[in-house]
């Protein structure tokens, strides 16, 4: 190696160097790459799996399901998720149109979630004062983790699913810090109940 | 004489009563509730931009987290009370959620403001550490080069030509 590539290799190296001392720096400088930002929102069964989701609810009788919300949203969110409970599959949100249900809510959950965080409860329901009359069963109460809620729903025979059907489901709602209300994160999960009297 | 007094004094009585029980009845009642209601979430979603602002700015806001949520729990209480038309327990609830949040803005502001100066103080360290290394490594380089270079040159001097004999 003579003198000349010798320089060149002292340069290069001195280089190298100094980019390490100053990468530091780069942090405050480059800004940080966009990842995707979402929020994950699940339901499973009563094992805490995606499996043995309950389908029949006869009066009285206490189902339970797990509802998750997972953070990906890259910094802290508050959540809020709803219960709600509708005689048709029409009433549920529309996720094409991020449209929420127009159904009023029962039940609620707020949750303040860090980033990458996850947060999972248990609800349990069941329902009372089941009436048949003239094939059509109204329903009196639904009850949520022990709250009872007077209701007016009345549910007709579903030929085709043979049975009378109605719709448990969860809304995420998120808040928005810039337009100061919570919107409606385009997310739900639904399950079909066929309810029975006896 | 005997009877006015007893009339005036059911009637003290009875002023005593309504006006004890009247600001019991206009706590509870629903519109006030709605009103409570309306305020207090407008208390949680200001302490919750202020703990994000905080967060954002750097700050360990771990503990305001906890309290916030605790917060949320009550106020999804009193909502679902409200709905109910539990307007005792939501009012409860919402006192109970008012105690843990009240003080949460002002941390969160405090947090956020030591965040923010702690975050500018170690971009001005960054920005002085890093010219300073470079600085030195510039030094350190250009005399290790200065004395990489006489090693070098005298070696080169001290050799010698080599001669080759010419042998025919």
């Amino acid at each position: 190696m003579n003198l000349k590539e010798c320089r060149v290799f002292f340069i290069v190296t001195i280089l190298c160097l100094s980019l390490v001392v100053v990468s530091p720096l780069a942090s405050f400088v480059i800004p940080q790459p966009n990842f995707e930002n979402f929020s994950e929102f699940w339901m499973l069964g009563p094992n805490q799996v995606a499996e043995d989701y309950p389908l029949i609810a006869k009066n009285s009788e206490s189902n339970r399901v797990f509802i998750g919300v997972g953070n990906q949203m890259g910094s802290s969110e508050y959540y809020l998720v709803y219960v709600k409970l509708s005689n048709s599959s029409e009433t549920l949100p529309d996720v094409d149109m991020s449209a929420p249900s127009s159904l009023p809510p029962l039940f609620e959950y707020r949750f303040i979630l860090d980033d990458a965080d996850v947060w999972e409860r248990s609800i349990d329901f069941s329902f009372e004062g089941l009436i048949l009359q003239d094939e059509v069963l109204d329903v009196g109460y639904f009850i949520v983790n022990e709250v009872s809620f007077p209701i007016d729903l009345s549910l007709v025979w579903n030929i085709e699913k043979e049975g009378y059907y109605c719709e448990l489901f969860f809304e995420l709602w998120r808040y928005e810090v810039e337009s100061s209300e919570f919107i409606f994160d385009d997310s739900f999960v639904s399950l079909r109940l066929n309810l029975i009297a006896t | 004489m005997c009877s006015k007094l007893k009339s005036l004094l059911i009637l003290v009585v009875l002023f005593c009563l309504i006006s004890f029980l009247l600001p019991v009845g206009s706590t509870t009642s629903e519109s006030t509730i709605a009103l409570k209601l309306a305020e207090i979430e407008d208390v949680m979603d200001l302490a919750y931009a202020s703990t994000l602002e905080a967060e954002q700015a750097g700050a360990n806001v771990s503990g305001l987290l906890a309290r916030l949520n605790l917060g949320c729990e009550y106020l999804a209480e009193a909502n679902v009370w409200y709905r109910l038309e539990d307007y005792e327990n939501a009012s409860h609830s919402l006192d109970l959620c008012l105690d843990v949040i009240e003080d949460v803005n002002e941390k969160a502001s405090v947090l956020r403001d030591e965040g923010r100066s702690r975050g500018e103080n170690d971009f001005v360290v960054t920005i002085f550490a890093s010219i300073g290394g470079v600085i030195a490594i510039v030094l350190v380089g250009f005399v290790v080069w200065r004395i990489f270079r006489r090693h070098y040159m005298e070696r080169v001097l001290r050799l010698k030509p080599e001669v080759n004999v010419d042998e025919s």
